[in-house]
């Protein structure tokens, strides 16, 4: 597999069908032995180590001594099988888990990212994958060099922000995992980080790029079919219909008819509370230009089998993407019903048991406490409730359950929740993996390959990336285990950070001629740091506004590459108009990049 | 390959790239002015403005994708720039 031989989607075709029915089957056979009896536990460690064990399996039988096929697949990934990838890349454990919060808190934050990733694929696919994929490059920061020459700086330049946007984005993967483990399948913190970082190690080390792409076609078919198929049963149950994504206003009808507003709890997925249009404007601008330049993404465009390749994987990528971005809303609405109709209107000794599961996890206030016994919640509503029950505004659940608790709050079998943590679990550590041979790549091909030792043999360029793989998963666990809440936070501001820093560089790099190398360095750094600047100033809701919202602690994260864009959009033209013009050799270099035949990059530009 | 060439595939390319873009940004302004109007109207109980911008976009955006995708591949054969 992945030879660059036609026959290659056909056999991965029959070998990712085989898995996705050998999936379905088993979650068949488990669910009938759950109705014989099985206990939950046997069910959640049959269903979720199974699936883990598929993934490490994959990574092993994918190993590869080959440099090419260790940091992009030999360049021969079928579009279809790019796309899933992608897809896995894209949504990790936090995008699979602050989606559906952000349509369970509000409708217009959520749309703004449904519009924001939307046209983020769209613009990677028109001004960016194809040109990078024809350029040869091994990764941004290569692509950066190869474009601009300008010798060892701008892929210095290019490295470190790689490092800073990817480093937390990864941190905050491994988090959602453990997270997926504590929550719902009662796992210990410590046990989950192990099995997280085990599974990541043996889905990387050995194989790199090669492995990362063969595990992530199975990991995007555990999460679409665990994120579907739940879906998918409550909605044949409750309305008739299993396509959840037409009947879920049903289920916002029904909350609408019991009446009252929810109390908000914060995601700590997603932090992103306003929604003016400001906000909303910003997020959506800077998540749309970020995920076209989001490292890590882009990494899975330069292994596409062919340029065409590169668009095509786009567009299989933004179909599988968008079936998760239209189940989201589903999941959402299918929990807000239960709670009005279970929760709202209850008294306290009738709440269902879920609610003090969740709630002995922080996950479900009453009445402004935790939800952690009858007792507590009797004191803290006294005087409270009166004959009608509890009102809508007195209860408060994380959004950050809403993706993964819809099988306990809807009543179903155990199996269902453990098929949707296997899900959720396959996003997570399918994003770390995507993440770590993103960090990897970079720090053993072009921190050590190309600026430390430039004549080093591949064979230690490998084992160099090996051992930076190994460093950069540790790392990032360490990070993960003793900041969980910062990883997250900055893991919502990669994309901006991404955005601000790098879109620019991208973009004019490849249509306008007249920019130039120390254009590129000063509009990547002033792009970067403006991003960076807004965050650091709004840390923890720190800072009380400046000129257009900068600085201000209502403007998330996630938008702070609205700041960054046009600073860096600005630099870099006005840098590049007093600054010598491009060299030809470069501008033959450029006109290679955009050309897609198959003649070499560097070659047309005499090197 | 000319010269000439190149620039004429250049030029069609850079067209349909902002034909492609404009495009997007026409559907989603005219999402964003008359959604609300839209609203009226509830198929499968849900919001017309907000069923095509929840659900509309992304799907009209996959259809994008690969009509641009097959564009372009039409062009790069019409000029001769393919990787065949």
């Amino acid at each position: 597999m992945l030879t660059g031989r036609r026959g290659d989607a056909r056999e991965l075709g029959q070998t990712y069908g085989l898995f996705a029915g050998a999936f379905v089957g088993l979650l068949i056979v488990f669910a009938m032995l759950g109705q014989y009896g099985l206990p939950d536990p046997f069910i959640a460690v049959l269903v979720v180590a199974l699936t883990l064990l598929s993934f490490a399996v994959i990574g092993v039988l994918a190993r590869t001594l080959s440099e090419p096929h260790f940091y992009l697949a030999g360049r021969a990934v079928p579009h279809v099988f790019n796309g899933l990838a992608t897809t896995t890349a894209f949504v990790s454990g936090t995008g699979f888990v602050g989606l559906a919060g952000a349509f369970f808190t509000g409708g217009s934050a959520a749309l703004a990212l449904v519009v924001g990733v939307g046209a983020g694929f769209l613009l990677l696919a028109v001004l960016v994958a194809p040109y990078l994929r024809k350029s040869g490059a091994v990764t941004v920061p290569d692509f950066l060099a190869i474009r601009y020459g300008g010798g060892d700086l701008i892929r210095a330049v290019g490295l470190l922000v790689l490092l800073l946007v990817s480093f937390p984005t990864l941190a905050a993967g491994i988090a959602a995992a453990v997270f997926i483990f504590e929550t719902f399948l009662k796992v210990s913190a410590t046990t989950a980080l192990d099995i997280a970082v085990g599974t990541i190690l043996l889905s990387t080390l050995l194989g790199g790029m090669r492995a990362v792409t063969l595990v992530a076609g199975a990991q995007a078919i555990v999460l679409l079919v665990g994120l579907l198929a739940p879906a998918a049963i409550v909605s044949a149950r409750n309305y008739g219909l299993p396509i959840p994504q037409l009947t879920y206003g049903y289920a916002l009808d029904e909350a609408a008819a019991v009446g009252g507003t929810l109390a908000t709890m914060a995601s700590r997925f997603l932090p992103f509370s306003d929604t003016s249009w400001f906000t909303l404007a910003g997020a959506t601008v800077s998540l749309a230009t970020g995920i076209a330049a989001l490292p890590h993404l882009i990494g899975r465009s330069l292994s596409a089998g062919r340029i065409s390749g590169a668009r095509r994987s786009l567009g299989w990528a933004l179909f599988f993407i968008a079936i998760i971005l239209l189940t989201a809303p589903a999941l959402a609405a299918f929990v807000k019903a239960a709670i009005f109709n279970e929760v709202v209107g209850s008294a306290v000794e009738d709440l269902p048991d879920w609610v003090y599961t969740y709630g002995k996890l922080g996950l479900v206030k009453i009445c402004g406490v935790d939800a952690a016994s009858v007792i507590a919640l009797k004191s803290a509503c006294a005087g409270a409730v009166g004959d009608a029950g509890l009102g809508a505004g007195t209860i408060a659940v994380s959004p950050d359950i809403v993706a993964l608790a819809l099988p306990d709050i809807t009543g179903f079998p155990f199996v269902i929740t453990a098929l949707l943590a296997a899900g959720g679990l396959a996003a997570a550590l399918g994003g770390a993996n995507a993440l770590a041979i993103t960090i990897a790549t970079a720090t053993g091909y072009d921190f050590y390959g190309r600026l430390v030792a430039p004549l080093a043999p591949a064979g230690r360029r490998l084992i160099v990336t090996r051992a930076m793989l190994l460093l950069t998963v540790l790392l990032a666990t360490a990070f993960a285990e003793f900041a969980p809440g910062d990883a997250f936070a900055l893991a919502a501001a990669a994309p901006a950070l991404a955005a601000g820093a790098f879109f620019p560089a991208l973009v004019l790099g490849i249509w306008w001629r007249r920019t130039t190398s120390v254009a590129a360095i000063a509009g990547i750094a002033s792009g970067f740091t403006v991003t960076a600047w807004h965050i650091a100033a709004t840390w923890h809701g720190a800072g009380s506004g400046g000129f257009l919202g900068f600085g201000d602690p209502r403007v998330p994260p996630l938008a702070a590459g609205i700041f960054g864009l046009p600073i860096g959009f600005l630099v870099l033209v006005g840098v590049s108009l007093v600054t010598p013009a491009p060299t030809e050799r470069q501008l033959d270099i450029l006109d290679a990049i955009r050309r897609p035949s198959r003649d070499p990059v560097l070659e047309a530009g005499g090197a | 390959m000319s010269d000439e060439n190149q620039e004429a595939w250049w030029r069609r390319t850079q067209a349909l790239a902002v034909a492609t873009l404009a495009g997007a940004t026409i559907v989603g302004l005219f999402l964003l002015v008359f959604g609300p109007f839209l609203d009226r109207l509830k198929p499968f109980s849900l919001s017309l403005g907000y069923l095509l911008a929840a659900e509309g976009l992304p799907l009209g955006l996959v259809l994008l994708v690969f009509w641009f995708a097959n564009r372009q591949d039409e062009t790069d054969r019409r000029h001769n720039l393919g990787e065949e």
